[in-house]
């Protein structure tokens, strides 16, 4: 018996497991939406940047790389900081 | 000065970076319509398509904390009026234009009965399909996992133009509700038991195979959730947010505002010390580094994901300074 009612032990750890395996795919979701968040929005900014400057003479060079650039950082550190996190709750990773 | 005013400066600061040629006061002037521009984008069209009760309505509450504020306003009369349908179709009158008042801001919903079966005047209801994919951004199928509704369907979505059904979210609603049934769902970790989650497996697979045959040209996603419990709500915002045209999705994910997973595990389950997506912490502080901010204004990331991104502080620095002083050199490391 475990604190939950009448599940063993080894069932509550295919649970927690289970569970940490639905976090990670929430957290892969949540980077992908803010990974094509931010892409969109340099790129309508780049866009209307590009636009108005036109309107004004200038022919703009447009770093649309650095989306691309925010998007690899941002994953890396988020990954990071994950493990990091199930590491000092004792969870391999 | 506003999250959202530091996404941008963020953004514009790499622009400013690459094109030196610039007049300050031009580049006030061009800041200023930029920031005109973004004040007055239309906000997000969305239709929900689906067969009463399937859950479209709720679906949209675990979204986007559209909550109790659905009203019918001026605006939406007028939206309505735009759509050249004949008029005395039956899809016409039964469909719901709302603006509706979300917990981040306005979004437009077309609320879409499904093409099942009995429903007279065929060619008239695909014409309203069509009108009104053509204006969303973004468009939802909900379907009720446990039912079969999608067979007669998908033979009349074949007939729709391609390009509007190319990105189109397949949402399978209820999956706590499949076999064998609601009593089945392990709640204490609010995830399916092993024998929901093979069927749910399978259920998935079957409306895929069934989209793809009828929609060759496909490329969206058949999404498994629950609204109610809010199951696999960040996969069904990406899977929605794909298809939405790059220039726009930004508008969508400002607005995003899903309900808490969380909220209904024991908390006794959950790691501790893993940050949770989507969680928000009542003690964190406000974030100074402008792209933290900029993350924060797209309400994409909790402050708790942005703690576990910035504690890379080294590597975000000197990620930051390179895009700061030379946005061009990044273009190397891509
Ligand atoms: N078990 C379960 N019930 C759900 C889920 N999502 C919605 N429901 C229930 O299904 C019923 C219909 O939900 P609505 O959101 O009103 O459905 P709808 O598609 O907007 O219906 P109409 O507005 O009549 O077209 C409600 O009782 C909801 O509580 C879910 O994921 N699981
Ligand atoms: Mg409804």
């Amino acid at each position: 018996m475990s604190q939950f009612g009448t599940m063993s032990d080894a069932d509550v750890a295919a649970v927690k497991s289970r569970l940490i395996q639905q976090i990670s795919d929430m957290s892969d979701a949540e980077i992908e939406i803010a990974t094509k968040s931010e892409d969109s929005l340099a790129y309508y900014i780049a866009n209307a940047f590009k636009a108005f400057a036109a309107a004004l003479g200038y022919v703009v060079a447009l770093p649309f790389a650095w989306a691309a650039t925010v998007a690899k950082s941002l994953y890396d550190g988020f990954k990071k900081g994950w493990s990091a996190g199930f590491r000092s709750a004792g969870i391999d990773w | 000065m506003g999250l959202f005013d530091s996404a941008r400066e963020a953004i514009v600061n790499a622009l400013r970076a690459d094109n030196p040629q610039i007049s300050q006061a031009d580049m006030d002037s061009i800041l200023r319509q930029i920031d005109e521009k973004i004040a007055n984008e239309p906000p997000p069209r969305v239709a929900l398509i689906g067969e009463t009760g399937v859950g479209k309505s709720s679906t949209l509450n675990s979204l986007f904390n559209a909550g109790l504020e659905i009203s019918h306003t001026e605006a939406c009369t007028q939206e309505a009026a735009e759509i050249r349908v004949p008029l005395g179709s039956m899809l016409a009158s039964e469909m719901k234009i709302d603006t509706v008042e979300a917990d981040l801001g306005e979004l437009v919903v077309y609320d879409m009965p499904g093409l099942g079966e009995g429903l007279g005047a065929r060619d008239q209801h695909l014409a309203t399909y069509d009108e009104i994919l053509r204006r969303v951004d973004a468009a939802l199928w909900i379907l009720d996992a446990p039912d079969r509704m999608i067979e007669y369907a998908q033979v009349e979505m074949a007939r729709l133009d391609k390009t509007l059904t190319e990105y189109m979210t397949f949402a399978l609603n209820k999956v706590d509700t499949v076999h064998p049934g609601e009593t089945a769902w392990y709640a204490p970790a609010n995830l399916p038991s092993p024998e929901q989650e093979g069927n749910i497996k399978l259920r998935m697979a079957d409306v895929e195979a069934k989209v793809r045959e009828a929609l060759p040209h496909w490329k969206g996603r058949v999404i498994g959730y629950s609204a109610t419990r809010r199951f696999n709500l960040p996969q069904l915002f990406a899977a929605m947010l794909d298809g939405v045209a790059r220039e726009r999705r930004w508008v969508l994910a400002q607005r995003k505002s899903l309900a808490d997973y969380f909220e209904f595990v024991d908390s006794r389950l959950l790691p501790e010390g893993g940050e949770l997506p989507g969680r928000t912490s009542t003690n964190s502080k406000p974030m100074k580094d402008p792209l933290d901010a900029a993350r924060e204004a797209l309400g994409v990331l909790s402050p708790q994901q942005f703690k576990a991104i910035s504690s890379d502080k080294a590597k975000l620095d000197e990620w930051l300074a390179g895009v700061m002083n030379n946005p061009g050199s990044s273009k190397d490391e891509v």
